[in-house]
């Protein structure tokens, strides 16, 4: 009986294999990019961004695998890494879903997203300094980690999602080398709840909180607030409003404690399914930056406007192009003014991945 | 919101927000004499100020400066020009994005060991250490004066990311992470046996 069993397992193994091969999806995403600067024209020249292969599907009845590498232009070269690499699962624990390897964090709005897939071309500048502190706007996607996260879909009347995860926490945003051990993993916990406005409108509202500390003790909270607002008229997307709003604060081991806070709102309308047009304003204030000299309190205020259009030929290609006026205030300093027309080409190969609301 | 209320919030953003007014850091370094200084760049002395000699916009001696300029912030990405020359055995270092007591900051100290025709380079924090004098070998010429420049991003996320070239050549001769940050800023120099030229800094070189 028992040889029976195997010989049947194994003469089927090769069907099982196929099927699954079947199952499994391939998918690729170019992100070009064309700054083009009033200010300094150093960067001034069409490149990728970003080029991404994605594999992902079911890897048997309960789990599914996912497997991103990426490439990113990189002090004139261009490398390709690892982005994510996870398994998942949404049928093990009831109500429940999970995910065990490298990813994204689930935290905020655009964190979760890939960077080809914003509805606008840069980072706002509270992303870039909080997710992915160090890289140019060009560049600032987010912060990725490896670790666990558990999302629990709470049994109530109304969509309420948390979501718990904990990270090596080596490296958070950008990083040369994966870094050192530090006394605690990475942790946070994000709840999103959505709530219908209306036949095809709806918003996702959500509140996020992270607690990291690094190898030189430098101890970071991270604490957010996020809504995401579509209203549809068939297949147009006729309105987009997404927010998010951070508050930062950290204290390194010796050294003054720091409080930053930053916001972003982008609201958008569709004149159809194709063209789009929206107008992003950004801020950004160091909210404890203090003179050298004498230790009073040194106002700075950053924030940039950033008009975007949006046409799409079909859901795989995007045409995009901006402009940003970013300023940066600080007390006692001249205005700081990066001005730069903005060209984007986004092209995906193969079936992608469906995204959250 | 409508059009036109969106269009009144920019407009009260780029009318509101200036970055002028009094920096009573600028003022701490006007009133400071023309002559203490290197280069153009006023200094205040914090250790040192009977051995530290100025002349003609150089400093000698052994002693411990402050920049009275301070950087734009703790957590930014400079790039500082530094002309200078070496006694045997003598070391200068460089602290940027330190306290103002120039504690806590990222250090290259550059060292000229006895009877060596070869600079010595280390990039440190309070958490760790990178030795770079690998990089520098055979590069550059002690008997001469030098000017090196150093990339100081103090902006990453749990480390330092630094670039050093050699100006002469334009080459760069190396880059490396060190661990932990600088937590100022305000930058300096440490001198024990070498004369500085001249000091600047600048935007970081290296973009990314």
């Amino acid at each position: 009986m028992r040889f029976g069993l195997l010989l049947i397992f194994f003469l089927t193994a090769p069907a099982r294999a196929q099927s699954m091969l079947q199952n499994l999806n391939v998918s690729a995403a170019v992100d070009l990019v064309a700054p083009m600067s009033l200010d300094d024209d150093q960067t001034n020249k069409l490149s990728p961004r970003s080029a991404e292969v994605l594999l992902f599907g079911p890897i048997d009845d309960t789990f599914d695998g996912n497997l991103n590498i990426a490439g990113h232009s990189y002090d004139g070269k261009f490398q390709f890494d690892l982005h994510e690499a996870y398994f998942s699962s949404s049928k093990l624990i009831p109500q429940s879903r999970f995910r065990i390897g490298k990813f994204f964090l689930n935290i905020g709005r655009l964190n979760g997203v890939h960077q080809h897939d914003w509805p606008f071309i840069t980072a706002p500048k509270v992303h870039r300094e909080f997710f992915n502190p160090g890289n140019s706007a060009l560049q600032a996607e987010g912060a990725a980690d490896t670790g666990i996260e558990y999302t629990w879909l709470l049994p109530t009347d109304s969509f309420v999602d948390l979501t718990f995860g904990i990270t090596n926490g080596y490296c958070f945003g950008h990083c040369h080398v994966e870094g050192q051990r530090p006394p605690h993993p990475t942790a946070y916990l994000h709840a999103t709840t959505f709530v219908e406005a209306g036949h095809q409108s709806g918003v996702l509202l959500g509140a996020s909180f992270l607690k990291r500390e690094d190898s030189s003790h430098t101890k970071t909270e991270l604490y957010g607030i996020e809504a995401t607002w579509k209203a549809r008229e068939g297949k147009t997307l006729r309105w987009l409003l997404q927010s998010e709003v951070f508050l930062q604060s950290q204290s390194p081991a010796a050294g003054n404690r720091s409080e930053k806070i930053g916001f972003y709102v982008y609201p958008q309308y569709g004149f159809s399914d194709r063209f789009s047009g929206g107008l992003r304003i950004d801020g950004y204030s160091h909210l404890n930056l203090k003179f050298e000299s004498t230790g009073e309190k040194r106002s700075d205020f950053d924030y940039a406007v950033v008009p975007t259009l949006t046409y799409k030929t079909s859901e795989f290609a995007t045409v995009r192009l901006a402009y940003s006026h970013a300023v940066d205030t600080t007390q006692g300093s001249g205005d700081t003014r990066d001005r730069q027309f903005q060209l984007q080409f986004v092209y995906l190969l193969g079936a992608h991945p469906a995204h959250d609301f | 919101m409508n059009s036109k209320s969106l269009i009144l919030v920019c407009f009260a953003f780029v009318i509101s927000a200036c970055g002028g007014g009094q920096n009573p850091d600028v003022e701490a370094a006007r009133l400071l004499p023309a002559s203490q200084a290197i280069g153009s760049q006023k200094l205040e002395v914090l250790e040192g100020s009977a051995t530290l000699l100025f002349s003609n916009g150089s400093l000698t001696g052994n002693g411990l400066i402050r920049f009275a300029d301070p950087l734009e912030g703790a957590e930014t990405a400079n790039n500082f020009s530094m002309t200078f020359s070496l006694d045997d055995g003598g070391s200068i270092t460089l602290i940027a994005n330190a306290n103002r007591d120039l504690t806590g900051g990222v250090e290259f100290e550059i060292s000229r060991p006895n009877g060596s025709n070869e600079l010595k380079v280390k990039a440190r924090t309070t958490a760790g250490e990178r030795d770079l004098s690998s990089a520098l070998e055979g590069k550059i010429n002690v008997a001469q004066e030098i000017t090196l420049w150093f990339d100081v991003h103090n902006d990453h996320s749990d480390s330092v990311h630094v670039v050093a070239w050699n100006q002469a050549s334009g080459e760069e001769l190396t880059e490396d992470v060190v661990p932990g940050k600088g937590v100022g800023a305000s930058w300096g120099l440490r001198l024990q046996g070498g004369r500085v030229e001249n000091v600047s800094r600048s935007e970081a070189r290296d973009r990314h």
